[in-house]
């Protein structure tokens, strides 16, 4: 065998021949691949799709007219705000079949502040009381003001910030805190000659009071043939790298420079300048200024050397700046007049800033005063890190009724003050005020619902419809749907066709719709909050069973039976809908799988009220048609 | 180095086989390169007019007195149509050029008036010869 081979390549290599016939062969299988692929294969896959078309048995079996989509149900545990759970789930509340789940009435009844005034200088910075209901990490936001300030100092630092699209250097009121740099300036021409410009922001100053400011220059000259000294220009400038306002030219001269490092100065009378807005810099601009010159020699301002003392930095000195900073701000509320057994308060909330000294304060309306101890006070020192929620809560047993007034009005004071040179934000997560009644029962219960919008686009919904069924044991109280008004930001049944119903204590259903209020009640996503409620608090303590709570749209819509009665999954791809005076075609996408069912509903479609054709096309080119006449 | 030089000038062995070796490879590669390029213009225009397939989703004898066509490119290629017959009568149609790429469609108006109750054949031929032809009652 491969004696056979081996004389079959020496005849190969021996034959002159072979070369073309190998060239001849390869090129001819260039040309058949060619054909193969254009022809053979091509016509193998047309084939395929005429066969799958050919097995391809879509059929239309019903067209109707829908008015309503189907329910929407809870798809997540409702929300029971005030009140108890005491059995079942929310998948009990998803169909009509006997399994509920049930709810008690409850004697705590919780109260969110619905105002706040600001103390002091305090400002508002972002958020609602509405951000105030729950703790979500959604905040309202507040900023403390100065409460006191005291003479700082100014270093002179070599770290840049840029404004404007300038870099500026800064000053700091620490201390140097480098190797530090000298910047030197020519001494072959008299004149004035810039230094640096530094910048120090004035976040949280709402003023500088008139002092004498004494700027200090830790200069030299290299030449005693040189005569030169130190000064600066003073000036605010914006945030946007403008200038807002010159307030000095060429003031606080210093003595003659030496050609030994030293640290001469020069004083400034700076007059009150009062702010007009937070985010503006105070620029010190420092220069040299050349009065006799000499050529080739330089004059030096040395900043940010933290090998020397302090006393002998380039800094200036004497500015009032703050200290400290408090925040105060009031919140106010309502509860109700019962007579309370307990009084629970929780604020949860962090501070921007670490170890703020924080006081918390219920209002006493007895003793007509913030309390200073014991009940309606808490007082702690934030977190260590900033930005840290932190929930503090107290109980009242004794005399609870006495932070209320005779409306069930309340206040809730924070105050927060810290020494230091930056300003600092509070922010509000949840503050709560929460009663306890021996006889005072009511419930409060919130669903989330979705709409498919995809099925049921809003352009094409005409109204939302709530229905209930439920059974109590109080005949006496009636319960109200209400749905979360996205406009308003608060649950309403505005605009609802019925508000209220009174229960049989058999199996009521309860069905309300939105009218044409309907849009406000509807997120653009399609979601829907919806709230059960009582009439108000009473002395029964109810139990309501829930056997049904769910969300539908009104619509005039169409509602398509598909059947694949091939062996192919089909994809339709477009709907007709004909008439005497009008072909009209729908873009769909639906995939039905082989041997199945398919129910399709367009809410966009409204059938004709006379004869009608409804044509459905495959991807494959199938048409199946639906007449009726 | 210049006697050398001429002495190849002058050598008149093994330049007519090497010229012939390479005119005749020229010639073999070009008549291959034509037979190839041939064989793929040819077999290309056979796969397009294989991979021609189109549906007419509606036919619609609308009030303004012409008859709409909605076309759908079912097939693997894109398609113009060149003609549109109605009882073998060549009629004009809008818009032209009348073109779907795959999976395209649209209306095809064709310039043909319509009576109730009559029985029109109507027959679209694409540029490739495909036909997409049916017998439609007027309403």
């Amino acid at each position: 065998m491969l004696q056979t081979i081996t004389k079959h390549l020496k005849r190969f290599k021996h034959a002159k021949r072979g070369l073309s016939n190998v060239i001849v062969v390869m090129l001819s299988l260039v040309i058949l691949v060619v054909i193969s692929a254009n022809v053979i294969l091509w016509s193998y896959q047309m084939n395929q799709l005429d066969w799958e078309k050919i097995k391809e048995n879509m059929s239309i079996t019903n067209v109707e007219r829908v008015s309503r989509s189907s329910w929407f149900v809870a798809q997540s545990e409702h929300a029971v705000n005030i009140g108890s759970r005491v059995s079942g789930t929310y998948t009990d509340t998803q169909t009509v079949d006997g399994h509920y789940e049930r709810f008690m009435e409850a004697s705590t009844l919780p109260y969110n502040p619905s105002g706040y005034i600001l103390w002091g200088s305090t400002s508002w910075v972002s958020g609602s009381v509405s951000d105030l209901t729950s703790d979500n990490g959604v905040y309202m936001v507040f900023r403390s003001y100065a409460s006191a300030t005291v003479e700082q100092t100014l270093y002179a630092h070599q770290e840049t910030t840029t404004i404007g699209g300038a870099t500026y250097l800064l000053q700091k009121l620490d201390g140097a805190d480098t190797a530090g740099i000298s910047i030197s300036v020519s001494g072959a021409s008299v004149g004035r000659k810039l230094v640096g410009k530094f910048l120090y922001p004035l976040t949280g100053v709402s003023i500088i009071q008139a002092r004498t400011w004494t700027i200090y220059y830790r200069a030299i000259k290299s030449s005693p043939a040189l005569a030169a000294h130190c000064d600066v220009d003073i000036l605010i400038r914006r945030a946007n790298g403008t200038i807002r306002t010159i307030i000095a030219i060429d003031v606080a001269n210093s003595g003659e420079l030496t050609t030994e490092w030293s640290t001469p100065s020069g004083t400034y009378m700076w007059s009150a300048y009062t702010f007009v807005d937070p985010t503006d810099y105070l620029e010190i601009d420092y220069h040299t200024e050349v009065t006799k010159s000499s050529p080739g020699k330089t004059a030096s301002l040395r900043i940010d050397d933290n090998t020397l003392a302090l006393a002998d930095q380039t800094r200036a000195t004497n500015i009032t700046l703050p200290s400290e900073f408090t925040l105060e701000v009031e919140f106010t509320g309502t509860s109700n007049t019962a007579t309370w057994t307990q009084l629970f308060w929780t604020i949860d909330s962090c501070w921007t800033i670490a170890n703020v000294n924080v006081t918390l304060q219920l209002y006493n309306y007895n003793s007509g005063s913030y309390p200073t101890s014991r009940d309606g006070y808490i007082s702690y020192i934030s977190s260590a890190a900033p930005n840290t929620d932190e929930t503090k809560t107290q109980t009242i047993v004794t005399n609870s009724t006495h932070f209320r007034d005779s409306s069930g009005n309340w206040k809730i004071k924070v105050k927060g003050v810290k020494t230091t040179t930056t300003q600092f934000d509070f922010k509000a997560d949840w503050i709560e005020f929460k009663t306890k009644t021996a006889d005072y029962y009511s419930l409060d219960i919130a669903g989330a619902f979705a709409i498919d919008i995809s099925t049921y686009p809003l352009a094409y919904i005409q109204t939302i419809e709530i229905q209930l069924r439920y059974r109590t044991d109080d005949a006496g109280e009636k319960w109200y749907l209400k749905a979360y008004n996205w406009s308003s930001s608060t649950y309403s049944d505005s605009g609802f066709n019925s508000t209220g119903h009174t229960p049989t204590m058999g199996w009521d259903y309860y069905a309300v719709n939105f009218t044409d209020e309907w849009r406000s009640y509807v997120k653009n996503d399609g979601t829907i909050y919806v709230k059960v409620v009582d009439e108000g608090a009473d002395s029964n303590q109810t139990t309501i069973d829930i056997d049904f709570l769910g969300v539908r749209a009104e619509i005039d819509g169409t509602r398509f039976r598909f059947q694949n009665g091939g062996a192919l999954t089909s994809h339709l791809i477009s709907l007709w809908v004909n008439n005497a005076t009008d072909h009209q075609r729908y873009d769909i996408s639906l995939f039905v799988n082989s041997g199945e069912n398919a129910t399709y509903i367009r809410a966009d479609i409204s059938l004709p009220t006379e004869n009608f054709v409804v044509k459905v096309v495959t991807e494959r080119g199938n048409i199946a048609v639906f007449a009726r006449h | 180095m210049a006697r050398k030089l001429r002495r190849f000038f002058h050598d008149k062995r093994a330049i007519t086989p090497v010229l012939s070796n390479l005119l005749l490879m020229v010639v073999a590669v070009a008549a291959m390169t034509i037979a190839t390029t041939a064989t793929y213009v040819i077999t290309t225009n056979l796969r397009e007019t294989m991979g021609e397939r189109l549906i007419a989703e509606d036919l619609w004898f609308n009030p303004s007195g012409n008859i709409s066509i909605y076309i759908l490119n079912v097939g693997k290629t894109s398609v113009q149509v060149s003609a549109v017959y109605v009882n073998h009568t060549k009629y004009s149609f809008t818009p032209t050029p009348f073109i779907l790429e795959v999976s395209e469609h649209g209306w095809l108006n064709i310039s043909c008036g319509w009576t109730s109750g009559s029985i029109y054949h109507v027959d679209i031929v694409t540029k490739r010869g495909y036909h997409v032809a049916d017998y439609h009652k007027a309403p």
